[in-house]
């Protein structure tokens, strides 16, 4: 709309000013004619000193509104005649008189000096003096119509735009209120209106096969949960099935396996107590061994029973003040490994969590400590804890046996072993239900080791 | 091992034989199993305990056990439903009832300290330990603690 | 051609007692070729503007081409009578010419043989024999002129009169015609027409 405005107004301003050039072009022809008529008039006047015919033929001017002043100058440069009678003398100053065929503008008016010549004897000078009315007058119609034109220009673009704006804006404005509804109704089932066969009919398509897509993605994506959730419920159920049926064979494992292996150790018992001194030392030996393996046994079904215990206990946090319970943990194994060596026990962060898993955990860790450590000559001990990222790190360092880092994976397995029974007497439970405890604590347990160098064990907590 | 269904100082109710027999030789080294009557499961300890059946000429309030070693998993009647016929009945309920039993279940120390047992043993593996607890427990409950008879 | 200068013009009017005078030096100024005299009167006057009516004439009328011998022949303006113009008809004709002819003036005392070898003839008026004159030129392209009151009943061509303070015109179209002479109609314009 303005552009074509723009270009409306220069085309007329451009024409306007050719009119201008053009029309000033004309006019001086024009008046050069006139002056031309009217200096040949004056010849007979000029040359009989005849004023008064002179004036005559200078008032003939009055039937050329636009010639404001005319005068005829003698060859000396004299006033000879004027027009009109009253014309004030002075605007048509002497010195400016030539005896040449010239023009000038000059103040919105067109001057004219035309000699007056007969028989190419110049007798004098005609002097003529026009108002421009004429091309103003011309340049107010062209505005006027240039204005006219405008305005007509507008009414059509107005409307041809209505119309334009009819079949491409309204096609436009219902896909977008479409798309509308959609984002805020997430509703996909609605469709935008195709209103013709062009560019925005296939971009309605377009949108209408999108929006299809969209909502078969939907439904499938909402099959996919349905059948999703199914499967968890199913596989949920079965779990529980599977973890019922697992403390059905814990709860028999720990009554039915120990029972017999009561027996087996009591009646053991009995058999020496009672008749050990018939058996000879080979049958007492024979004897000590299936006791010491039937208690083993009791070991390992009492660790296995606490490690699948523990999946189902719940975790009760408390704040713990962690270097007494370590401090109590120790004193307890003290005796069990004697006080051999040196154990450190840094100042310890207090922590949120489970006392007894705790203490199981501590307890566990720091008895491998010292049954690892315990052949070395010097077995040394350091337990510590520092703040990380916001975790507390606890660990558990000794100097002992150590473990080779190519078997870490093995590390925190039930009933895995790096080390064997001879050397170190254990069931492999521990680590894993010290791994199962910090798990349960959300914390992350790692070892760092070397063999016959030492190993580290870290565990964190996260502080809340 | 008592005949005498009279007198008894000890009942002690378990299926397992060699279990029974283990705790009857561990009481009699420390002499406290002479008044003991073994019962293999929980129907007889009830019929002996209210005098019916083979024990009808039993004289239920005159002659109470002073303690009741009892196990849980037992056939036909289980331990914990006779500790509970025990501490219904007026005439039993102040007779001490200790579970001795294999395993450690939580529920089950839950349920029987709940029906008022009065002590819960897991029975030891091992001999010695076995030997050792059964002892003490003897001990306890027939030397130390004075019941209200 | 010649423009007077100006200066001479503009020194004149500077003095403001001057200013009557100068005014009679301007209208004279108006005359071509002439020269401001010595000493004027209104007679005088009246004769210089004569003497360049006289020259002017010669723009206004066209005379036949074969009056011309040659391209060199003379056009002649003849002073039949006294001579009124002093030296004033030949200052206004000095080097100036008609289509290439020299003009020259010629002085008559009396009606001669040779009269009707001018273009122009100018009869004084207190030439008697005026009639005469004019019938000697009858149908000859000769341009008669006079001041004489009764020219134009004796077929006179054209006279001068003073109306108003100003010389003025009247012609004898008929007469002129009947020469073989064109007066020019911008001459008929500003000259008043004789009628018996």
């Amino acid at each position: 709309m303005l552009t074509s405005a723009v270009v409306l107004l220069f085309t007329f301003l451009s024409y306007l000013v050719y009119e201008v050039v053009t029309f000033r072009q004309t006019y001086v022809r024009q008046l050069y004619t006139l002056s031309r008529i009217i200096s040949a008039n004056c010849t007979a006047a000029l040359a009989f000193d005849n004023p008064d015919d002179a004036g005559e033929v200078l008032r003939a001017l009055k039937a050329e509104k636009h010639i404001v002043a005319a005068a005829l100058y003698d060859k000396q440069g004299n006033l000879f005649s004027k027009y009109p009678q009253d014309y004030p003398l002075q605007t048509i100053p002497r010195d400016q008189v030539q005896f040449e065929e010239n023009h000038r503008f000059e103040k919105s008016h067109l001057i004219i000096f035309e000699p007056v010549v007969q028989n190419d004897k110049i007798l004098g000078v005609l002097y003529l003096k026009s108002d421009m009315d004429a091309m103003y007058d011309r340049i107010r119609l062209y505005a006027s119509i240039a204005a006219a034109v405008i305005a007509v220009s507008f009414v059509v673009a107005y409307f041809l735009s209505n119309m334009l704006q009819r079949s491409i804006s309204e096609p436009v404005h219902a896909l977008t209120r479409t798309a509308k509804t959609v984002s805020e109704k997430k509703d996909y089932s609605v469709r935008a209106t195709k209103t013709g066969n062009d560019e925005i009919g296939y971009l309605t398509d377009a949108f209408n096969q999108m929006l299809s897509e969209i909502q078969m993605q939907n439904a499938q994506i909402q099959r996919f949960n349905q059948k999703l959730e199914l499967t968890i419920e199913q596989r949920t159920h079965d779990l529980e099935i599977a973890n019922k049926e697992l403390e059905a064979f814990s709860y028999s494992v720990s009554h039915d396996l120990r029972a017999p292996l009561r027996s087996i150790n009591g009646f053991s018992g009995i058999l020496m107590e009672d008749y050990g001194h018939l058996l000879g030392e080979e049958g007492i030996q024979t004897l000590k061994s299936i006791m010491r393996n039937g208690t083993r046994m009791g070991q390992l079904i009492d660790d296995l029973l606490a490690f699948s215990r523990l999946g189902k206990q719940h975790v009760a946090k408390l704040n713990l003040n962690m270097t007494t319970l370590t401090k109590t943990v120790y004193d307890d194994l003290k005796e069990q490994y004697g006080n051999k060596g040196e154990v450190v026990i840094n100042p310890l962060p207090e922590i949120k969590g489970d006392r007894s898993m705790l203490r199981q955990v501590m307890q566990n860790l720091i008895s491998n400590a010292l049954k690892y450590s315990m052949k070395k000559d010097n077995p040394l001990v350091e337990i510590g804890a520092y703040r990380e990222n916001g975790e507390n790190i606890y660990y558990v360092k000794d100097n002992g046996a150590g473990f080779n880092m190519q078997y870490y994976d093995k590390l925190f397995g039930v009933f895995q072993r790096l080390h064997s029974a001879t050397d170190f007497e254990g069931t492999g439970v521990g680590l894993a239900l010290v791994h199962r405890i910090i798990l349960k604590h959300d914390g992350r347990i790692w070892a760092e080791g070397k063999e016959n160098e030492g190993a580290t064990f870290y565990f964190s907590l996260p502080v809340t | 091992m008592h005949d005498s269904i009279h007198d008894v100082d000890i009942l002690l109710v378990e299926d397992n034989p060699d279990d029974a027999a283990l705790v009857i030789r561990a009481l009699k080294k420390c002499n406290l199993g002479n008044k003991l009557i073994h019962l293999s499961d929980g129907e007889q300890a009830l019929n002996f305990l209210f005098g019916k059946g083979e024990f009808s000429e039993r004289e239920v309030e005159e002659d109470k056990p002073r303690v009741i070693l009892l196990d849980l998993k037992m056939p036909k009647v289980d331990g914990l439903e006779v500790l509970k016929a025990v501490r219904e009945d007026p005439r039993t309920r102040v007779i001490p009832v200790v579970i001795m039993t294999s395993s450690a279940e939580e529920k089950d120390i839950v349920n029987t300290y709940n029906s008022g047992v009065n002590a819960y043993v897991v029975k030891p593996v091992g001999f010695d330990n076995f030997s050792k607890a059964v002892a003490e427990l003897g001990m306890f409950w027939l030397l130390v603690n004075q019941s209200s008879r | 051609m010649q423009i007077l200068k100006k200066p001479f013009i503009s020194r004149s009017t500077k003095t403001g007692s001057a200013a009557i005078p100068c005014m009679a030096i301007v209208i004279l100024m108006a005359l071509p070729g002439m020269r401001a005299p010595f000493q004027e009167t209104s007679e005088s006057k009246a004769n210089q503007v004569k003497a360049v009516f006289l020259y002017n004439f010669t723009q206004f009328v066209v005379w036949p081409q074969r009056i011309f011998n040659s391209k060199t022949s003379p056009f002649v303006i003849g002073v039949l009578g006294e001579n009124t113009f002093g030296p004033y008809l030949n200052e206004v004709i000095e080097s100036e010419g008609v289509d290439g002819h020299p003009i020259v003036v010629r002085h008559y005392k009396s009606i001669t043989h040779d009269v009707d070898e001018c273009q122009i003839l100018f009869i004084d008026k207190s030439f008697p024999a005026v009639k005469q004159a004019i019938e000697s030129l009858k149908g000859k392209p000769v341009l008669t002129v006079s001041d004489s009151e009764n020219f134009m009943r004796h077929a006179g061509m054209l006279r001068f009169y003073i109306e108003g303070g100003k010389l003025r015109i009247e012609i004898n179209q008929e007469a002129s015609q009947k020469s073989g002479l064109e007066v020019s109609s911008k001459l008929l314009r500003i000259a008043t027409l004789y009628r018996e």
